[in-house]
């Protein structure tokens, strides 16, 4: 009896096959589309499909499977070598399928049905290149983690969906997928499982990043990305034929995406990659031109685009062409943040400069500045907008501002893009489900644009991870210099000479209470000319310090919008959302409001900077982020504690 | 043990994030401690990343001592080629060879020397290395018709594009066949693409080279409608030099050759291949 419920335990594990990589999609067209899985174990693998999910009455046959091996197995078109000797992928190719129709599909080994009984398992045929189809699309980088934010990033854009009742036609992922070397264990992992819900009915269009490319060859099409991806080659899916994986394109109706492969090939005008380009270009005739690839020619997020090559050469070389071949729309990764640009065209010198590049240096908000506008169809030089979406679900970071930006978040999260009539309307989603940047481009008739000299600066939002710590104010605190002080101002203009010292003569500068400010009425001193007209204010005032003052524990308690930079008798002591340099020249300003709070400040450290026996100054200049910000406020305090 | 902790602190972007100056950081750290081979091959690969050449070239050098490996030789090869030290690129290039006789370093000891000039010795290598992919058929093909042997170097693109349909290697093949006066071969195609295509300037650019003798008139007509069509796409401060290939192309069939010159001067001072501006040279002659 023992040995016959043995039996039945084996035949049972035996009979138990599972896929090691969960059922995908892949290479969809008008009339085609690929189903693709692995197993770890020999299967007799069948794939039924049908246009209602209880009618699966379509078979594929054998040949139209195919099963790709471990190298050592001598099978077509060998796995990487670092598959395990069990791995088995099955690529099944269906033909003959109606454009723009939704399939449900399962997968059987013999007569076991190894796919859940589940409407999820299906997909839905392009549209007819050049039809007027609608499209919406999801867009991803340097993701590949395997961790939680990833996973939140992804949870965020489902539930998005599913409040907006809305659903994808496709997913744009711009590399670095599989972390630290793109192997297939990592992709199974880090990619495949994290996705698998929207993978099953959604095809992703990859392109190679730096981390994939430690496995996989660009050159050569091998390794385990182009083991998982298929793409197309000789234009089956629209476009023209690349003769190669690592860059192609292809339509959806009036959408033309090209992905190109800015990791390990040749990227000068004169390469293949970039005369290939130029052809695919010179032959679409749709009305919406999409460019995705990982190396982004503007950032300053976690790399930097004037110092390295690869984000160099995209821009000086590659950037012209797809301009003057009419891209609407960039998307890179690589650079771990979101940074999106205003409306530039020509923007190729090293550095980055935005003189003379911006065409519009509005929000392309439809409900701020208004949509960005181009001509329609495809127009050379009739301006881009550049995103960087490196921020899928590793950790973020900036090191400073790309001067051709209109919002950058420092936030992980992934873009929504919706192509509809003459409108494309984009959405940054953070992992929270927040929307944290929108913008639209409108195609209508024919636009022509002024370049702008001096365009406005970028929006910068750093939720979280720059916000200074907020250290409760020291009980036994008394005010040196309190709230609604008067102090010296200056606006309008920046002072000349070292005005943070003790000794600066500011008796040309108005007196008044604080705060400063307008827009937010909570300030003592209105500056009703600031908007529009000036971004800086600068502060002094004078004190003496209490007799047997203890200063080890004196702090600044502050209320601001959005950035200032404090200095004790000309020394700098404190500096919060100003990332370089002072005055006229201060950089990277980080977005805050005040909301009628103080924030306190230990200065510890800047207690040897008093005067303990005279005169002391403490200056400050208030910045805002942005000229035509709706509010600003500085409202600083200087107190003592025992 | 200070080492480990200076190691984990510098580790600690890169485990964040993918960061080359960190990445230098931390290899500097590694080859202080116990130099190799590979650390010093993968700290000239960060270099390279950053522009810095000479530093890149320093660390190969470094590598190259302490264990012969295909990587640094390749590397350090272009690196030196690309500074105009032809001399020592191609001893590298030809010890590359001896030590792995593999299709990709007889390319590259091609390219070598089709950079220090010597486009007799470059043929020889692309003809020793077996042809397998795109990029050797295009050498291949150009190397031929520097030779002015365009019927063997269209011979070699069209069996190439009937393998893999790249569209590079079938535009090549018209511009071979075009050299050749191969009229019957490539007009059709020609005629379809200048029909079908959004931009129709470099097709109708080659029509007018096929058919410049027996269609003079066609031949000009095309030439002013591809310069017409190239005009607003061309950005004047920094224009995509492809377009300005095809203006110059145009320009010097038109028998306008000083400004045909000034294009060839624009992609002279790039780093270009000249391979790639190669039918403007020859239209200029």
């Amino acid at each position: 009896m023992k040995h016959v419920f043995l039996f039945l335990a084996l035949s049972f594990l035996a009979a138990a096959t599972e896929f090691s990589r969960d059922p995908y999609v892949q290479f969809a067209t008008h009339d085609s589309m690929r189903v693709v899985w692995r197993t770890e174990v020999p299967m007799n693998a069948i794939v039924k499909i049908g246009l209602k999910p209880d009618e699966l009455n379509q078979e594929l046959s054998a040949f139209q499977i195919l099963t790709r091996l471990h190298p050592s197995e001598n099978g077509e078109a060998p796995l990487f070598k670092d598959a395990s000797k069990e791995t088995q992928q099955f690529e099944a190719t269906i033909t003959g399928l109606e454009p723009r129709t939704t399939y449900y599909y399962a997968i059987f080994d013999g007569d076991e049905r190894l796919t859940e009984e589940d409407e999820s398992y299906h997909f839905v045929t392009h549209p007819e290149p050049g039809s007027d189809a609608a499209t919406y699309f999801w867009v991803v980088g340097d993701s590949g983690t395997g961790g939680r934010a990833q996973a939140q990033v992804h949870d965020a854009m489902r539930s998005y969906l599913a409040g907006n009742g809305r659903k994808l036609d496709l997913y744009l992922h711009v590399g670095d997928m599989a972390y630290g070397s793109g192997t297939n264990k990592e992709f199974s992992d880090r990619f495949f499982s994290m996705y698998e819900p929207t993978l099953r009915n959604t095809v992703c269009w990859p392109s190679m990043g730096n981390h994939e490319g430690r496995t996989s060859k660009g050159a050569s099409g091998t390794g385990p990305y182009y083991d998982a991806y298929m793409c197309p080659t000789q234009g089956e899916a629209g476009g023209l034929a690349s003769g190669t994986e690592a860059y192609y394109s292809f339509d959806y109706g009036k959408v033309h995406f090209i992905c190109l492969d800015s990791h390990d090939l040749d990227r000068r005008p004169s390469g293949a990659m970039a005369q290939w380009l130029k052809a695919d270009l010179e032959k679409t005739k749709a009305e919406f031109l999409v460019a995705f690839f990982h190396h982004p020619p503007y950032t300053k997020g976690s790399h930097d685009s004037d110092n390295e090559v690869q984000l160099i050469e995209m821009r000086e070389h590659i950037m012209p062409i797809l301009e003057s071949g009419g891209v609407d729309i960039v998307f890179t990764g690589h650079s771990h943040i979101y940074e999106r640009s205003m409306l530039i065209d020509g923007a190729y010198q090293t550095p980055t400069t935005a003189e003379g590049v911006v065409l519009d240096d509005g929000d392309g908000n439809p409900a701020g500045d208004g949509a960005y506008r181009k001509s329609e169809g495809l127009q050379p030089n009739n301006g881009v907008v550049q995103i960087v979406t490196g921020h899928g679900g590793t950790g973020v970071r900036r090191k400073g501002i790309s001067p051709i930006m209109k919002r950058i978040v420092v936030e992980n999260g992934s873009c929504l893009i919706s192509i509809e009539g003459d409108t494309l309307f984009a959405e940054m989603i953070s992992l929270n489900a927040v929307v944290r940047d929108t913008f639209a481009i409108t195609k209508q008739g024919t636009v022509t644009h002024t370049r702008i000299d001096n365009p406005a600066k970028p929006d910068l939002l750093e939720p979280g991870n720059k916000k200074p710590s907020a250290t409760p104010v020291p009980k036994n605190a008394t005010a040196v210099i309190a709230k609604n002080a008067k102090w010296s101002y200056l606006v309008g203009t920046h002072p000349a000479g070292r005005w943070t010292a003790a000794g600066f003569d500011d008796s040309s500068w108005k007196i008044r209470e604080a705060g400063f400010g307008y827009g937010d009425e909570d300030d003592a001193t209105e500056l009703d000319d600031m908007r529009g007209n000036y971004s800086v204010v600068y502060l002094r005032s004078s004190f003496e310090l209490p007799e047997n003052a203890k200063l080890a524990n004196f702090g600044l308690s502050v209320s601001y919008d959005d950035a200032f930079i404090a200095y004790l008798n000309g020394r700098e002591i404190l500096r919060v959302g100003v990332d370089t340099k002072q005055g006229a020249a201060a950089k990277g300003f980080t977005l805050h409001e005040a909301n009628g709070k103080f924030t306190y400040f230990p200065l510890r450290e800047a207690a040897k900077f008093f005067n303990l026996d005279g005169k002391n100054v403490l200056s400050i200049e208030g910045h805002n982020a942005n000229l035509d910000s709706s509010d600003f406020t500085l409202h600083p305090t200087l107190l003592l504690a025992e | 043990m200070t080492r480990v902790l200076l190691l984990l602190i510098l580790c600690l972007p890169l485990r964040a994030h993918y960061d080359v100056n960190a990445a230098v950081a931390v290899l500097t750290v590694e080859i202080k401690a116990a130099p190799t081979a590979d650390l010093y091959y993968r700290r000239a690969v960060e270099f390279r990343a950053l522009r810095e050449k000479a530093h890149a070239i320093s660390d190969l050098r470094a590598s190259l001592k302490l264990k012969p490996h295909s990587g640094s030789f390749a590397a350090l090869a272009e690196l030196l080629s690309d500074r105009g030290e032809h001399r020592e690129a191609l001893q590298l290039g030809e010890r590359l060879l001896k030590l792995d006789p593999a299709p990709a370093h007889s390319f590259l000891l091609a390219e070598l020397s089709l950079a220090s000039g010597d486009s007799a010795a470059a043929l020889r290598h692309i003809q020793n290395g077996p042809p397998a992919k795109d990029a050797t058929h295009l050498l291949h093909a150009h190397l031929l018709e520097e030779k002015e042997d365009s019927q063997k170097a269209a011979v070699i693109l069209k069996s190439a594009h009937n393998n893999t349909k790249s569209i590079v290697l079938r535009n090549s093949w018209l511009d071979a066949a075009i050299s050749a006066g191969l009229v019957n071969e490539v007009l059709p195609t020609l005629n379809l693409e200048i029909e079908t295509s959004r931009f129709s300037a470099s097709h109708r650019i080659r029509r007018a080279r096929l058919l410049m003798k027996e269609d003079p008139k066609l031949a000009r007509q095309d030439l002013t409608l591809a310069l017409a069509e190239l005009a607003p796409r061309i950005q004047p401060a920094r224009p995509d030099l492809t377009l300005i290939h095809d203006r110059g192309l145009a320009l010097a069939l038109l028998d306008r050759q000083e400004e045909a010159r000034r294009d060839l001067a624009l992609l002279q001072a790039t780093s270009l291949s000249p391979l790639s501006y190669a039918l403007l040279i020859r239209a200029l002659r």
